[in-house]
């Protein structure tokens, strides 16, 4: 049976090396990544891909929708692939961020399997890349309160707990968080200094 | 009391602001409902979404719920337009270059006779190459119309995401784009391109988006849905206002909604449009409408006129195509959701489109109602009833 042919259009180089990955752990070798490009009617019909991967969050969606619906079937390179027998994994495709086009004629038994591996992981990306987020904002957030004590235990010859005390008080009683207290402290004494 | 939660589904465009304002100055909350928006980076995405009931209900081209009605397209559903979210607000521009030579044989912002002239004498010499951002749109739908006389391989269109049209213009792929605001601003900014005309003057109420909705999700629930109409009516009305041109740019330029500057999206919302990067000026007196039941009444005759316009481009037969775009128009649903509001609503659910030149008062309940001017570049008539 003929490797797949595997094109991965997606914005996001590190998620698109992600999907690689787990598209050669599942014994798929001929796979191309397609970034952000204005041809991709032309690097599609030049790439001749069996399977088309791209992310929801690409507008190009749209143009791809457009060369999907190619006037006879024979100027169509894919297709949007829709399994109307099974629409639970078209909602998880389009849920994890991710549509699959597919050329003419290419079962469903061979689709299955590229797409379950993208979609998990998509999600596997899109977890790594929210934790990912939420510590640096967690960081940021501490380096913000560290400022924010230095500046009340300066302006007001406090000490650290003091200090800290102080910002939380403020935060409770404004129904705030600390840290946006923090961030409104820092930001003033930048305008006051 | 506890709120109902709905979903909605949008793209980043200045007329996605009815949600937008529904959502940000509290009108869906006053109405009950907890909307939660969510933004997409293309119609296909809100196509899918809206089939696969992900959400129930999204700011959609018109064209693109006539589609899916019709089973057009990979993933059908019926989906109904109970609302029309706006009149107009798109724009063509073409490249400079192009742009002076069509002034040049007489074309001028706003007369779009003058300009579809100048642009068929032009396809005779070089084909015309437009980009749009959805095959399924009043974009396309307005400019085929526009160019009715230009042979057809002399009308080229490209599919590209508004982001992209410009680059593809630069990259001198197309000669011109037609495209929802802020994106036709956006090029002018750029400096590659000239407007040529606001979409409103080739029809000066084309329903440009709708609110689109499954109706399977609205007949098992009404009264979510007619929440939702109201608080985006009071939207529209609030739109409307001269205090919400203060507001109304700051929200939408927001990193959630729009992502971009706030100036550009100013443009749409005044009708007073930058038409070169050298500060050329040209009003639009029709512009972006989103205010009341003239402008968001969703006219039979409308659907029927987008179905008669799309039948042959969609191969689909014009009695298909009318009888299911004027069966997924509801003035039932948009009479029934505002009846609490006593508006002055048309009596009728169908007019004849292009009769009116100006504002008009129209057979109405409750008072006094004034339509705008609804009408074709060319002074056609389109009679439903026919």
């Amino acid at each position: 049976m003929k490797d797949l042919h595997i094109v991965v259009v997606d914005l996001d180089r590190d998620r698109a090396l992600m999907i690689v990955d787990g598209l050669r752990d599942e014994g798929h070798a001929r796979i191309t990544v397609v970034g952000d490009t204005v041809g991709l009617a032309r690097r599609l019909t030049e790439l001749q891909p069996d399977i088309v991967l791209i992310d929801l969050e690409n507008p190009n969606r749209d143009t791809l929708t457009e060369i999907a619906t190619a006037a006879t079937p024979d100027e169509r390179p894919v297709a949007m692939f829709v399994d109307r027998s099974d629409t639970s994994m078209m909602t998880a495709a389009v849920e994890a961020g991710v549509s699959a086009y597919v050329v003419d004629g290419l079962r469903k038994d061979r689709i299955r399997p590229v797409l379950e591996t993208a979609i998990a992981r998509f999600h596997t990306f899109a977890r790594l890349r929210n934790e990912l987020e939420a510590t640096k904002a967690a960081l940021a957030e501490r380096k913000t309160i560290d400022r924010a004590k230095g500046i009340l235990m300066k302006a007001r010859g406090v000490s650290e707990e003091e200090a800290y005390a102080l910002l939380r008080k403020t935060a409770m009683d404004q129904g705030k968080r600390i840290g946006e207290v923090a961030e409104g402290l820092v930001t003033a004494a930048g305008l006051l200094s | 009391m506890s709120l109902h939660e709905i979903s909605a589904g949008f793209v980043p465009l200045t007329d996605s602001a009815p949600l937008i304002i529904a959502h940000e100055m509290g009108f869906a909350e006053e109405e009950g409902l907890a909307l939660t928006l969510h933004r997409e980076a293309s119609w296909s995405n809100i196509r899918d979404k809206l089939a696969l009931s992900i959400y129930p209900v999204a700011h959609m081209l018109t064209p693109l719920a006539i589609a899916m009605s019709l089973g057009t397209g990979p993933l059908p559903a019926q989906i109904d337009v109970p609302y029309i979210l706006n009149l107009n607000g798109n724009t063509l521009t073409a490249a400079t270059g192009l742009a002076a030579a069509l002034r040049a044989d007489g074309a001028q912002f706003g007369d779009a006779a003058g300009t579809a002239a100048a642009l068929i004498r032009r396809s005779r010499v070089n084909p015309l190459r437009i980009g749009v951002p959805f095959a399924h749109s009043m974009h396309r739908v307005l400019v085929e119309y526009l160019l009715k006389e230009v042979e057809p391989q002399a009308l080229r269109f490209t599919i590209a995401p508004p982001p992209l049209l410009t680059d593809v213009l630069a990259a001198g792929e197309i000669d011109m784009v037609m495209v929802g605001e802020p994106w036709g601003s956006f090029a002018v900014d750029r400096g590659e391109v000239e407007m040529l005309l606001a979409g409103a003057a080739i029809w000066s109420a084309a329903p440009e988006k709708a609110l689109g909705v499954r109706r399977d999700w609205h007949e098992a629930n009404p009264e979510v849905h007619d929440a939702l109409l109201r608080a985006l009516h009071r939207a529209g009305e609030w739109l409307a206002r001269p205090e919400a041109l203060d507001l109304t740019p700051g929200i939408l330029a927001r990193a959630e909604y729009l992502n971009c500057a706030e100036e550009p999206i100013e443009r749409a919302l005044t009708g007073r449009y930058l038409l070169d990067s050298g500060g050329r000026i040209g009003i639009v007196p029709h512009g972006m409408r989103f205010e009341g039941p003239a402008v968001c009444f969703p006219w039979k005759s409308g659907a029927g006129w987008i179905a008669s316009r799309i039948s042959k481009p969609w191969g689909v037969r014009l009695g298909d195509a009318r009888r299911v775009a004027e069966d997924a128009f509801r003035p039932d649903l948009y009479r029934r959701a505002l009846a609490e509001l006593a508006l002055p609503m048309p009596t009728a659910s169908s007019k004849v489109e292009g009769q009116l030149q100006s504002p008009t008062p129209c057979a109405a309940e409750r008072g006094e109602l004034i339509l705008g001017p609804d009408s074709f570049f060319d002074g056609h008539l389109f009679d439903p009833s026919a």
